[in-house]
């Protein structure tokens, strides 16, 4: 399977890269375009010392290798121009796994055989949008990760690949609990692409009935770290 | 009351006091008032023969509206022109002005559509010009009539997202801001509502 890590950090990237690389039937592509906020030139002169900074302070040499098999593709434009559409075409991916912040379009969903994988730190589909995490813990319901395959709209993608409760109760502030929960796509990434390997993977239904929630106030957010503080001396 | 509902309420309490003081400042009596007239929603529609803000400055110094119930409106030429006029504010104030004569029908089961885009704007695309630009870019009119309207709601919901939009925006607004508009008291009203919409969820979880 042929796998592309969407990207605007290197960094970011190559955390994941690290944790899928050795997965059985994988050959796995970095694939790094501008940041929104940032000019081409600006986002790709921070990601070369990025690249010198990773390989130079972890002894590492994959960065290199990465480099030199074509592996690592510098995108000038967005992910939705038809010149970065076109090179992603011609790498002929199975499935990208989302670790940019952008929304896709259908031309750069298309791209992909499958689509791409997004991890999610809430339950589909009934926690869409920003601060799910937040607006879990407040409403008292479940906290987990959900794998889906995204579409254009704000996390509607109709298929959800794995989804699964994460404990966070010995976590005491939301900072530190979203900081784990999202480092736990270089986890649930792996598993995911497992699932996708194996014999004809299912899927539950995201039908998008569940609300959007929004950035929260900090009235509620201070009420949310109350609550996890709560739930760590309950134990 | 579990360990949850208790530290929420008791969050939304200490809001309460702390807008209660805020609105004194801006000297509206009304907004002070513990108990407040209880609102219905409608069933159906709220007929009513006066103006919009006119009726939202009654409701928000607790005063009644006459009015009848009847027949809602066409919604789906409203719900499109409205989602049309995202770049015209003036046209869109305008719009839901002429909608919600009586204030209390954006809580009518047919508002949905309306009272989610009118939450999706308020917290993605407002609020990203204001943190990232200046409020000074918005048609203060517009952004205080939709923020009126969803307080209103938040009142009938036990849906947090509404009564955090209006957490959002208190947090957000700088205190003294004061718009230069014929109708600048929405302001006010919009604090009246929310002390309301604090008063009847802090209630509620009790």
């Amino acid at each position: 399977m042929r796998t592309g890590i969407l990207a605007h950090s290197f960094s970011s990237a190559f955390t994941i890269y690290k944790a899928v690389q050795d997965l059985p039937g994988q050959e796995v592509f970095i694939i790094l375009s501008p940041s929104p906020h940032r000019s081409a030139t600006a986002s790709h002169l921070a990601n070369l010392a990025r690249f010198v900074v990773t390989t130079l302070k972890g002894f590492d040499l994959k960065p290199l290798q990465l480099l030199a098999t074509g592996k690592l593709i510098f995108l000038r434009r967005p992910l939705h121009n038809e010149q970065s559409v076109d090179t992603l075409r011609k790498l002929e991916l199975d499935v990208g796994l989302h670790k940019a912040g952008v929304i896709y379009r259908d031309v750069t969903i298309n791209a992909f055989r499958l689509g791409i994988l997004n991890h999610h730190i809430g339950i589909l589909p009934a926690y869409r949008g920003r601060s799910v995490l937040e607006w879990s813990i407040l409403q008292g319901d479940t906290v987990g990760i959900t794998v889906f395959f995204v579409d254009t709209g704000i996390d509607t993608g109709a298929r959800i690949l794995m989804s699964e409760e994460v404990d966070i109760t010995s976590y005491t502030s939301v900072a530190e609990a979203k900081e784990y929960l999202f480092n736990l796509d270089r986890i649930f990434f792996p598993k995911a692409l497992a699932l996708l390997t194996g014999s004809e993977p299912s899927f539950q239904l995201n039908d998008g009935t569940g609300p959007r929630y929004f950035v929260m106030s900090k009235l509620f957010e201070g009420v949310v770290d109350r609550l996890l503080q709560a739930k760590h001396r309950a134990g | 009351m579990n360990t949850r509902q208790q530290i929420i309420a008791n969050a939304l309490r200490q809001r309460h006091d702390e807008v209660c003081k805020t609105a004194s400042i801006t000297a509206l009596t009304a907004i002070e008032a513990q108990q407040f007239r209880r609102w219905s929603p409608p069933e159906t529609w709220f007929e009513s023969t006066g103006d919009s803000l006119s009726a939202i400055r009654a409701l928000a110094a607790d005063e009644q509206i006459a009015c009848t119930e009847t027949a809602p409106p066409d919604e789906s030429s409203f719900f499109d022109d409205l989602q049309a006029s995202i770049r015209e504010p003036q046209r869109r104030f305008e719009l839901l002005m002429t909608r919600y004569l009586h204030p209390l029908n954006v809580a009518a089961s047919s508002e949905y559509r309306v009272r989610e885009h009118l939450l999706e704007r308020l917290m993605v695309a407002d609020r990203s010009r204001i943190e990232q630009h200046s409020l000074h870019l918005l048609h203060a009119g517009d952004l205080l009539l939709r923020l009126n309207l969803i307080a209103i709601y938040a009142s009938f919901t036990t849906d947090l997202r509404y009564l955090d939009a209006l957490n959002y925006y208190y947090e957000l607004l700088p205190s003294a801001w004061s718009p230069e508009l014929p109708h600048n008291w929405l302001r006010v009203s919009f604090l009246s509502f929310y002390v309301r919409a604090l008063a009847v969820h802090f209630t509620h979880t009790n």
